[in-house]
């Protein structure tokens, strides 16, 4: 096992946690009341970074066109709604037609990365924003029956935002619910999160897995002992644009709403931060990295904006939360060069 | 005069140059020459106060110029005491014009700005001055406003020369490898101004990796060998093969490998691309080495086959021609190569032992798999790999705490070890290895060449080394190819002397 190290991203974030936590004492904030939302906040938003995991490994960088994988994931949903597909039927449904269109999306995508590699990051960043818009389109034109999803005038277009609760809203939020004083405990929602998070891990102890890694540290390596680097990268993107469908599904679940067309528009920062925050490098994430990073991140979010709203002048909260989302970036790049070793 | 007295410089692994004495008159030109590794770039750099000099703890010794002792504490230093070097690779600005490259960093300037001399304007009438002298000085009609682009190799070569030479204090010009890029008229041209140039008394340093240049213009010659001096010729007692001797030393060949009867079937042939006829066979169970001095082409075979360097060379393996780079195919066909870059290429740094030994080799070693059907998705057997990779830590006597340690933290030597480790898990039925022994100490020398030699005789694997360690190639390898300028120049049996083969390496025969 390799030891974990505690690096100074996880540090500054933990202390600034313990601040706001301190600060939420001081104004009588409901605090069982956060711990809810922390738990439901870490496992809605933890698949999503659970999704950046393949791509880091397998060397592809952090996965900014992680818009790809969520649209993926949308098209599953809007697929399976048309058809009204309630409770859990809706909601594996929506999944497996998510992953299917995420596999199409994932291939392409891999394609793309892998002409250019060694900018992964900067390319999946604008082919994500790029995708957006294209995946606009498609919501405006697709032939949809349902007219829960459509422009209430007109009929034609999907509308931006579809209301779940007929459908699966809060159903792993709702499933096997612990109740222990004041303090909720979604386990439904812990145990599908923990379930993935303990397929990825599973994943990385296969010899596939291995190959991933060794293709990150060093892909001549692989290459002179007679491995496709391309196939296996092409494998690892796939992936992650899979698990990212699958994280948008339970993401949308625990959020009510299908949020279309803009929607997937600002995930990639949050998401890259917290597994940075997790301690993850360019080159190497484990799902422990995803697990804390996310916690942290989502915990701190959570609670700067009514402390900040209560302490400073309102939407204070969102502006040093986009200082921090980006700043954690920032940081990462710049310790991503480091000296070689004599 | 120029004196050095006991330049040493060492590195971290030890001494490079040790002691080196010498002394070059004014308007001599004084020849360098040694193997690969003997010291010779060390001593110009030390000289030329390069970075890789003073950034490791500079030198040792004393270098006096006319009976006054300097100390060379960097790059401009060096220019100041008149001190220049025209490099193998040719380091000029493209896109700029033969004035520009000639004039930079001297240039003549109008009237200087005060606090910020940068930006002062150039005095383009003189600068074209100087260029045209410089230029003709050496014997060349040049026109110095010619794009550097459209200006030929030996041309290039003169306007660096010229560089030098416009510097005002010029007292010793070092040469290295001037000629290696030009063709015979070309040379002729560059020799006989580089005698012009001492004519005027100014010192020259030479370094050619071609003997009969050396023996042509050179007053003095001094042979360089495992970082010493071991020689100095005067003009009268020039002798190549004397020359040859002293490169390659007297070293008694220890372990000779025994004349044996070759098999007559052919496992690879290479054929030039240019159809010249210049082709190389490697026979089934032989060790074969291929050598030459730096930058002769001995990378297109194996490098060359698995896609790391541009090769002149097309492969086919028993007869079916090979797609170079294609390493599934050739690993497939029982085809290893461990690169001469060990560390970047054919190692994972970070990663322990037991995963660089058994890394891609699950296509020989089902037993490693725990789910051996569907091999992608199998988990690793880690107890079964541990014990293999512990029987292969004591086979190869490799020194570190335990299978997990990352091998970045092993030394060189135990680094080469795993890659032979490695190489011994793919079975291969054809191996090649670049540099086996670089940056290795003697010990784990030995043990590395002997498994070489075990692998060929045990298991039957054909080897081939490329290497330029030409004492350990006489020991192991049945023959020895020598290349030079980027072809095979001879093959070479065993019993071959070390005189014949340090001559071929200068593309000469013994006579």
């Amino acid at each position: 096992m390799k030891r974990l190290t505690l690096n100074p991203p996880q540090i500054i974030m933990f202390c600034f946690m313990l601040l706001l936590l301190a600060m939420a004492f001081f104004i009588d904030m409901d605090l069982a009341g956060i711990l809810n939302d922390s738990l439901i906040k870490w496992a809605m938003n933890g698949v999503i970074v659970l999704s950046l995991i393949p791509m880091i490994n397998v060397g592809a960088g952090r996965n900014f066109g992680i818009p790809i994988g969520l649209s993926a994931g949308l098209c599953g949903m809007i697929f399976a709604l048309d058809r009204r597909l309630t409770s859990w039927i809706g909601f594996f449904s929506s999944i497996l037609l998510g992953m299917l269109v995420a596999v199409v999306f994932g291939f392409l995508y891999a394609k793309l990365l892998n002409r250019l590699k060694l900018n992964e990051e900067i390319v999946g960043t604008f082919a994500g924003y790029s995708f957006i818009p294209i995946m606009n389109l498609f919501y405006t034109f697709v032939p949809v029956t349902n007219r829960q999803m459509l422009y209430p005038i007109g009929g034609q277009g999907l509308r931006p935002k579809v209301n779940l609760d007929q459908y699966f809203g809060q159903i792993l939020d709702n499933f096997l619910q612990l109740r222990i004083g004041p303090v909720v405990i979604p386990l439904g929602l812990l145990l599908f999160f923990f379930g993935i998070a303990w397929l990825i891990w599973l994943f990385g102890k296969t010899r596939t897995g291995l190959v991933f890694s060794a293709i990150a540290e060093n892909e001549n390596f692989v290459r002179l002992s007679g491995i496709n680097v391309n196939f296996y990268r092409t494998l690892g993107i796939i992936l992650s644009t899979v698990i990212a469908a699958i994280g948008v599904v339970v993401y949308s679940q625990s959020y009510g709403i299908l949020h279309l067309y803009d929607g997937p528009f600002m995930m990639s920062f949050p998401a890259v931060s917290a597994i940075v925050i997790g301690g993850a490098s360019p080159k190497k994430a484990t799902v422990a990295n995803a697990m804390i990073g996310t916690f942290l991140y989502q915990t701190t979010y959570l609670l700067s904006i009514p402390v900040a709203n209560a302490l400073l002048i309102p939407e204070m909260a969102e502006i040093f939360r986009t200082i921090i989302t980006s700043g954690i970036i920032l940081y990462a790049f710049i310790f991503e060069r480091k000296p070689k070793r004599a | 005069m120029i004196e050095v007295k006991g330049l040493s410089k060492k590195f971290d692994s030890g001494y490079v140059l040790k002691d080196i004495d010498l002394q070059i008159e004014d308007g001599e030109i004084y020849g360098i020459i040694g193997a690969n590794g003997s010291g010779k770039s060390t001593f110009l750099n030390i000289l030329n106060g390069k970075d890789t000099i003073v950034k490791t703890g500079g030198y040792e010794g004393d270098i006096f110029i006319d009976g006054e002792k300097v100390r060379i504490l960097d790059h401009q230093h060096s220019v100041s005491h008149g001190i220049s070097m025209v490099h193998q690779e040719l380091a000029l600005f493209p896109g700029m014009r033969a004035v520009d490259n000639i004039k930079i960093n001297h240039e003549n300037v109008k009237w200087e700005l005060p606090v910020i001399p940068e930006l002062s304007r150039l005095d383009e009438k003189k600068n074209l001055e100087d260029a045209k002298t410089a230029l003709e000085r050496i014997g060349t009609e040049l026109d110095p406003v010619r794009n550097i682009d459209n200006l030929s190799l030996n041309q290039k070569q003169f306007v660096e020369i010229a560089r030098e030479l416009d510097h005002q204090n010029i007292r010793l010009l070092m040469l290295d490898e001037p000629t290696s890029s030009l063709n015979i008229t070309e040379t002729e041209k560059l020799l006989s101004c580089v005698q012009e140039i001492a004519s005027r008394g100014i010192s020259v340093i030479f370094v050619s990796h071609r003997l009969e240049e050396i023996e042509k213009i050179c007053h003095r010659v001094s042979v360089f060998r495992d970082g010493r001096l071991i020689s100095t010729y005067k003009k009268a007692d020039f002798d190549l093969n004397r020359f040859a001797e002293d490169m390659v030393g007297q070293k008694i060949v220890k372990a000779a490998r025994e004349r044996r009867q070759l098999s007559e079937e052919t496992i690879l042939e290479y054929r030039c691309r240019d159809d010249d006829g210049n082709t190389l066979t490697i026979k089934k169970g032989e060790i074969l080495g291929i050598t030459g001095l730096a930058g002769q082409g001995q990378e297109q075979f194996l490098a060359g086959l698995f896609g790391l360097a541009k090769t002149n060379y097309t492969t086919s393996f028993k007869g079916e021609m090979l797609k170079d780079g294609d390493t599934h195919g050739l690993i497939g066909k029982g085809i290893y190569y461990i690169s001469e870059n060990r560390g970047v290429d054919s190692l994972l740094l970070d990663s322990s032992i037991w995963e660089n030994m058994i890394f891609g080799t699950e296509g020989k070693h089902q037993d490693f798999l725990s789910l051996s059907r569907i091999p992608g998705l199998s988990f690793l057997k880690r107890d079964r790999i541990r014990s293999y990779t512990e029987q292969m830590i004591e086979k190869l006597n490799i020194v570190c705490a335990d299978p997990q340690q990352p091998v970045r933290e092993l030394s060189g030597g135990n680094q080469q070890k795993v890659c032979i480790g490695r190489a011994l898990t793919f079975e291969p039925e054809l191996l090649g290895i670049g540099e086996p022994t670089r940056g290795i100490d003697i010990y784990s020398k030995e043990l590395i060449l002997n498994w070489i030699l075990k692998m060929n005789q045990e298991m039957n694997t054909t080897v081939v080394v490329v290497s330029g360690e030409l004492e350990e190639l006489m020991r192991i390898c049945d023959r020895i190819a020598v290349m030079y300028q980027g072809k095979i120049h001879r093959i070479f049996n065993t019993g071959v002397s070390p005189e014949e083969l340090s001559l071929a390496l200068y593309g000469k025969a013994a006579s």
